[in-house]
């Protein structure tokens, strides 16, 4: 009888260990696995964010004096070079306003629009979305197999030609010159079982998954004065999506494209959750939003995190 | 032959359970042994057993993966700020040069010279990798004791990072169609974690972390 009750107790103690360890172990995966997630999303977000805009010198071209016009560089974004001889094949492609983009919803046409400035912004509030332009090159992105320059998915972006003065010889010829300029966009996409971090290259049609378990994602603006002197690089203030567009000085300024090259930081905010219910009762699965304030109604009993980053702009040109 | 089977196999459940019913006659204790006992605690600490050790296994496993990847995460990221080290330092550099070259002398202080401002060719030799990992590299590298902090017991890099600055030939407009390669600099540099070993005398292809930047200076 005696040795029957130790052997229960004891029987009871390693089986309520091992429920204790179990579950401690469940958390920590969870934790561990949240961690992973967010240091994935926002290690992609992060260089996506570094190359906007990247558009380099190239050797031996003609300068025509004038920065903004200078054929210095390949032609990707306006305005559009006014020398002799400029052509820029295929003739749809237009060269662009914007480097980066962003918007408080996801772009109404994220998936359709063809290139980054024929994307529409409706305001509202949820999950942000961000997009990013820069001239790809097989160095900057991960190449194909056959050396040509990728989007964010993996796919072979799709070749521009432009015919530019270069310096031939000891003269000036009209060289065609090709390079490849991808756009990315970036935005959570919500189904029934999953939510994920988006991305939707211009190389293919189709959206695809980067990181699972992404369930929110905020941005913030660090912005010029548009009153600065040109050689101000301060931050003025953060700014919201819709704050880039609406709030006073900027609103001055002539046009979105204007506007969104005032931007020289973005704040990067994500809230990644757990893959599975973790936690015991709602009140433990409260968590810290983007925003800094306490979210004291979670949807579930999932693990909820926000994780922050902010990116200095780096190919800024002022 | 199918009955006698039969009969076997109902047999043996009989023994078994005979064997654990408890004896009638004379105590157990008197005999040796304990007849009167299934050893069913034996079964049930080896069950135990068995799904804590499976337990350990697991979180071994887990914690090792985790591990792995914070561990990778560290040398990307120190191979990051190497790499960032030497952009920073050769762009400082080539903007001392160029003012020292133009008369007034920086203060500065580097090993870069004149002479590791490479006339860019095309395609430029950062893009091959032969040109950075030969014998005759025209990589500017690093002085180590830039990278790891003086009187520690235990030094973070093993080899310093590199750089190398080529002069981008452009024609500036309107002086008479000249090349000029004194106006635009292409910096490439690269960056090795903690765990890439010192360069060789051969220079071979290093292994491990590995991060690569570039920028450009334009002088005005």
């Amino acid at each position: 009888m005696i040795s029957l009750t130790i052997g229960l107790v004891i029987a009871g103690a390693s089986l309520y260990a091992y429920l204790g360890t179990a579950r401690a172990t469940k958390m920590a995966e969870a934790q561990g696995r949240m961690y992973e997630d967010g240091q994935a999303a926002l290690m992609i977000l992060t260089q996506q964010l570094r190359m906007a805009g990247a558009n380099p010198e190239q050797a031996n071209r003609v300068d025509n004096a004038a920065p903004a016009l200078s054929s210095r560089r390949n032609p990707v974004y306006l305005p559009t070079p006014a020398y002799a001889g400029f052509v820029l094949l295929p003739p749809a492609y237009n060269l662009s306003g914007f480097s980066i983009r962003g918007c408080t919803t996801p772009f109404s046409n994220i998936t359709t629009a063809s290139q980054i400035d024929g994307l529409n912004c409706v305001p509202g509030s949820g999950a942000q979305s961000i997009a990013v332009s820069y001239e790809a090159d097989r160095f900057n992105t991960v190449a194909t197999d056959t050396g040509s320059p990728t989007d964010c998915l993996g796919n072979a972006l799709p070749v521009l030609t432009a015919s530019l003065p270069t310096v031939v010889g000891v003269g000036i010829g009209i060289v065609n010159v090709t390079y490849a300029v991808v756009d990315n966009r970036f935005f959570i996409n919500a189904t029934q079982t999953m939510t994920s971090l988006y991305c939707k290259g211009n190389g293919a049609a189709l959206a695809q998954p980067l990181v699972d378990n992404i369930e929110n994602m905020q941005f913030s603006y660090g912005a010029r004065s548009p009153a600065a002197a040109s050689s101000m690089t301060a931050v003025a203030g953060y700014l919201s999506a819709d704050q880039v567009r609406t709030q006073a000085d900027m609103a001055a300024l002539p046009d979105d494209a204007a506007r969104w090259a005032r931007v020289l930081i973005v704040h990067v905010c994500i809230v990644v959750r757990s893959e599975l219910p973790v936690v015991s009762n709602l009140a433990s699965a409260s968590y810290v939003k983007c925003d800094g304030t306490l979210e004291t109604a979670p949807p579930d009993l999932r693990l909820r995190h926000a994780y922050f980053t902010t990116v200095v702009l780096r190919n800024r040109r002022l | 032959m199918k009955r006698n089977a039969k009969h076997e196999s109902t047999k043996k459940m009989v023994a078994i359970k005979r064997h654990c019913q408890p004896l009638r006659h004379a105590p157990s204790r008197l005999r040796g042994g304990y007849p009167n006992q299934c050893g069913i605690v034996l079964i049930i600490a080896l069950i135990m057993l068995g799904v804590i050790s499976l337990l350990a296994i697991v979180s071994v496993r887990n914690a090792a993966s985790s591990e792995s990847v914070a561990g990778n995460v560290r040398t990307t990221e120190l191979a990051t700020q190497a790499a960032e080290i030497a952009l920073r330092h050769c762009e400082a550099s080539v903007v001392a040069t160029l003012s020292t070259a133009s008369g007034t002398p920086s203060t500065y202080p580097t090993t870069f010279k004149s002479s590791d401002m490479l006339l860019m060719t095309i395609p430029a030799r950062w893009q091959n990798t032969a040109n950075w990992d030969s014998p005759t590299s025209v990589a500017y590298v690093l002085p180590l004791s830039m990278m790891n902090q003086p009187g520690m017991a235990t030094t973070t890099y093993k080899r310093p990072p590199e750089c190398m600055v080529e002069s981008v030939p452009v024609m500036p407009a309107g002086v008479g169609a000249v090349i000029s390669t004194s106006t635009s600099f292409v910096i490439t540099a690269r960056g090795f974690g903690p765990e890439v070993i010192a360069a060789s005398v051969s220079r071979s292809r290093p292994v491990g972390a590995e991060v690569w930047m570039q920028s450009q200076i334009d002088v005005q």
